[in-house]
């Protein structure tokens, strides 16, 4: 790697309920940029669109190439543990605007949180009775 | 209010330097990347991640992670330790399949030069194999990790897991017991230095 370019970390969490940007230094130490899809859209129930997603992702790479980086390794992480594994909608969305707004993708990687063993998923042995 | 919360978050960019990350002498003195700063204190305890790939440009070694810790500045290069590595959790989960077993030895060793380390040893059977089996396996995983690292020093040992020795020599021990797919090396921590 040249001495000029500066790569970095995008922190994208998506769940079904919002997706979550977060571009930090290759560390994870120190915060570059923050945008989710809350803040792009007024109704609550778009926040987990992959409109907003991909409109949060062109802002944040905005911020990042006016920072002076060029390239971004990608972990996604869906919100695991008890809950669902898979990513949300924004995922996706959030991966290909970056790439569309003229930033280098590094590697991408599943980070999401899987338990070896934890408490139980919600909804008790009868399941979810709506 | 908000214009005046902007400038603060910029001038406090402003003022942070780039600091390039450098890997261990036994790793290639190798550049992993820049991290910025405001204070050169702050970078000691930081944790960057790089894979085998980038550091040897093997692309068939692209799954394995490696973690770096800075421990120390010098002008404006970090130098780091080796604290552990991983591998991808996909790569794990494409080889465990249905039918087969799964058995994990992990165990705490003693390097020769005195460093503790925790290693996780994965083993995957062709078929679905008896817990009297398994557990005949996962001794003598444990056994050939302790004595693996009793006559080597750190380095050595780190290179025997990332390499794939390490792995190769318990599979082809192991297979008498029972026949298997796949053995891998799939965790190191550094627990304690000297």
């Amino acid at each position: 790697m040249a001495e000029k370019e500066k790569w970095g970390v995008a922190n994208v969490y998506s769940s079904f309920n919002n997706t979550i940007i977060t571009v930090t230094d290759i560390t994870g130490a120190e915060t570059i940029t923050q945008w989710s899809g809350g803040k792009v859209v007024r109704a609550d129930r778009q926040e987990s669109s992959p409109f907003a997603a991909m409109e949060a992702a062109t802002r944040a790479a905005e911020d990042v190439k006016e920072k002076g980086i060029i390239g971004l390794h990608i972990k996604v992480r869906a919100p695991g543990g008890n809950g669902p594994r898979t990513p949300g909608p924004g995922a996706q969305a959030t991966i290909r605007a970056l790439a569309r707004a003229g930033i280098r993708i590094g590697k991408i990687e599943d980070v999401t949180p899987i338990p070896h063993d934890g408490t139980g998923r919600p909804g008790g042995k009868r399941g979810r009775r709506v | 209010m908000a214009k005046a919360r902007r400038r603060r978050v910029r001038d406090t960019w402003k003022e942070k330097e780039w600091y390039t990350i450098m890997t261990p002498k036994d790793f290639g003195d190798a550049e992993i990347g820049t991290t910025p700063a405001r204070d050169p204190e702050l970078l000691v305890r930081r944790t960057v991640e790089s894979s085998l790939r980038e550091l040897t440009g093997d692309f068939s070694k692209q799954y394995i992670k490696l973690f770096f810790q800075i421990r120390n500045v010098a002008g404006t290069t970090a130098n780091t330790e080796f604290v552990g590595h991983q591998v991808t959790t996909d790569y794990v989960r494409s080889m465990i399949r249905r039918g087969t077993s799964r058995i994990d030895a992990i165990v705490n060793v003693t390097s020769k030069d005195g460093i503790k380390l925790k290693i996780h040893v994965l083993a995957i059977t062709i078929k679905r194999a008896k817990s009297s089996q398994q557990k005949f396996i996962r001794e003598t995983m444990e056994k050939m990790v302790q004595n693996a690292a009793k006559d080597k020093n750190f380095q050595e040992l780190i290179e025997d897991v990332l390499g794939g020795k390490m792995a190769s020599h318990i599979y082809h021990e192991s297979k008498k017991i029972y026949p298997l797919k796949r053995v891998e090396t799939i965790k190191t921590r550094v627990i304690e230095e000297k």
